[in-house]
């Protein structure tokens, strides 16, 4: 190959053009998501000329340095507390990406059980779509829904538990001497002989109580641990792992719709249609993709079975004319015509 | 390892120009010019490399290095010749974003240990030259100017490499959004770091 599309007299700096140009395709091609076509079109912008090729190259590059400002807390403190759930998985998953075959998982089962032993805490997890029953040494089980991870760390006077993704059901065996105690994001859930539900998303903490009495603690602006809430059955609240003052204070909860997971549903009480669609996506990898404004603000009730893309897809198309474009991949809901 | 490749590579150079041939001769006009371009560039393209990694004027001499065997390595210089200053850019840029890269990968195997003190909150200093230093602040400031919603998409994908749907999912938007608030960051970054590029 050798273009001729450019003059010897190109201009030294780049102009502003190309740096946006650069900039789209960056954004295009990190959304994996492209065409061959368009696979074909990037790769035919960056031939033509060399200074498409460094502005290209200067976006990745500056989104590799941003990656170095990953610990700061000016940075961190607009983020949805997501990220911190996320945060320990993505960097299991790039270097899971970094070496493969049996190797890898030779590797991380020896650093798996090396860490296990020394800080004594087990993890369990599931996958996106997975649910899974683990019953613990003190006879208290563990339900994980779907994309979960609890990290378990008993010792003689707490047994303490770190939900650090996702969403739990805990049944406890009593024993008062030796609370049980789940971390979310630094806020404490205790419980003697209990029956609760705690869920991590986007930052927000949900507490539901089924059986017995229920605290949960967190730490106030100074840093002291406060009582935010005690709860009874039928009772649960709801707050934000980051800013726990930031609380619903303790309310009824719909126990059914919280425990819906368990039984393979998931449970919509007049729920906003783009919500219902996110809690949908939660069990599968299959995304459903809501397109466009008009229909998010729709409510939807009723209860669908877990990863029934085509219960849901047919209640959306019936309920509210929305029309449905499915492959393998996704299903776009796409607004009435 | 790197000064091996080089010795290995000059002496390769040297062995060619024994022959006298058309081809040799090709060859040390060749030389000469990437030679040239190299001495040219070299302060400007050194200072530009030493802002962009965490290992100083050190590290940046290594890059330079890499450079140049590259440059000598080229089979066609039509593509050098149009824009050398484009070409020099970019080949040093995509060696620091590699020596960037693991960094990262090893900065990512510490952190991996589950330590008690992760479930707090691990802060880890940031580290590197005084000039890598002034770029990470100079490119905080610029990612504080963003939009909020456009700030976080851009630090989601890039602090936790989540994929579009991901963050679209994080923030309840469409991943087509996701795509646009990554390009709008993208020019303002470059926009704003116009000196530092």
């Amino acid at each position: 190959m050798s273009p001729t599309h450019t003059t010897d007299k190109a201009p030294r700096k780049l102009d502003g053009t190309i740096r946006e140009q650069a900039a789209d395709w960056l954004a295009r091609q990190q959304s994996g998501t492209m065409s061959a076509a368009e696979s074909d079109a990037l790769e035919h912008w960056l031939q033509v000329d060399g200074r498409h090729r460094q502005a290209f190259a200067q976006c990745q590059q500056l989104g590799l340095m941003t990656a170095f400002l990953k610990d700061d807390p000016e940075l961190n403190a607009g983020l949805p507390e997501i990220r911190k759930a996320v945060r320990r998985r993505s960097r299991f998953y790039s270097q899971w990406r970094w070496v493969s075959g049996i190797a890898a998982v030779v590797l991380v089962a020896v650093a798996a059980l090396l860490v296990r032993d020394y800080y004594a805490i087990d993890y369990y997890q599931t996958g996106i779509g997975d649910q899974r029953v683990v019953h613990l040494e003190d006879g208290s089980t563990l339900m994980l829904n779907t994309d979960s991870r609890v990290g378990v760390r008993y010792r003689r006077a707490q047994r303490a538990l770190f939900l650090e993704r996702g969403e739990a059901f805990f049944m406890v065996a009593k024993n008062p001497s030796r609370p049980f105690v789940v971390n979310v994001q630094g806020s404490e859930v205790r419980a003697l002989g209990t029956a609760f539900n705690v869920a991590l998303q986007a930052g927000n903490v949900r507490v539901a109580v089924t059986q017995g009495v229920v605290e949960v603690r967190a730490q106030d602006a100074g840093g002291e641990p406060r009582q935010l809430a005690k709860m009874l059955p039928g009772q649960g609240v709801r707050y934000t792992a980051a800013r726990p003052g930031d609380n619903s204070g303790v309310m009824p909860v719909n126990l059914e719709q919280v425990t819906a997971w368990q039984t393979r549903r998931i449970y919509f009480d007049n729920e906003r249609l783009e919500d219902a669609i996110a809690e949908y996506n939660r069990y599968t990898t299959r995304k459903m993709v809501l397109v466009g404004d008009a229909l998010a603000d729709q409510r939807i009730s009723g209860v669908f079975n877990i990863g029934d893309a085509d219960g849901l897809a047919f209640a959306l198309e019936q309920g509210f004319g929305a029309r449905i474009n499915k492959n393998n991949q996704r299903v776009l809901v796409l607004e009435p015509r | 390892m790197r000064s091996f490749k080089l010795r290995n590579f000059r002496s390769g150079a040297a062995l060619r120009l024994v022959e006298p041939s058309p081809v040799a001769d090709a060859c040390r006009e060749n030389s000469a010019f990437i030679e040239a371009l190299y001495s040219e560039y070299h302060s400007a393209l050194g200072h530009y490399v030493t802002r962009m990694l965490p290992g100083g004027r050190e590290e940046a001499e290594t890059i330079l290095q890499e450079t140049y065997i590259k440059l000598l390595r080229l089979q066609d210089l039509q593509p050098l010749r149009e824009n050398p200053r484009a070409y020099l850019y970019t080949v040093a840029t995509n060696l620091v974003r590699d020596s960037l890269r693991r960094q990262l990968r090893r900065r990512a195997d510490q952190h991996e240990s589950f330590d008690e003190q992760d479930h707090a909150s691990s802060q880890v200093s940031p580290q590197g030259s005084a000039e890598w230093q002034q770029s990470l602040q100079q490119l905080k400031q610029s990612l504080l100017r963003l939009k909020p919603v456009t700030r976080k998409v851009f630090l989601l994908s890039r602090f936790e490499e989540m994929t579009y749907p991901e963050v679209a999912a994080a923030l309840s938007i469409s991943t087509r959004s996701v795509e646009r608030h990554m390009s709008t960051a993208l020019k303002h970054l470059q926009q704003e770091l116009n000196e530092l590029l």
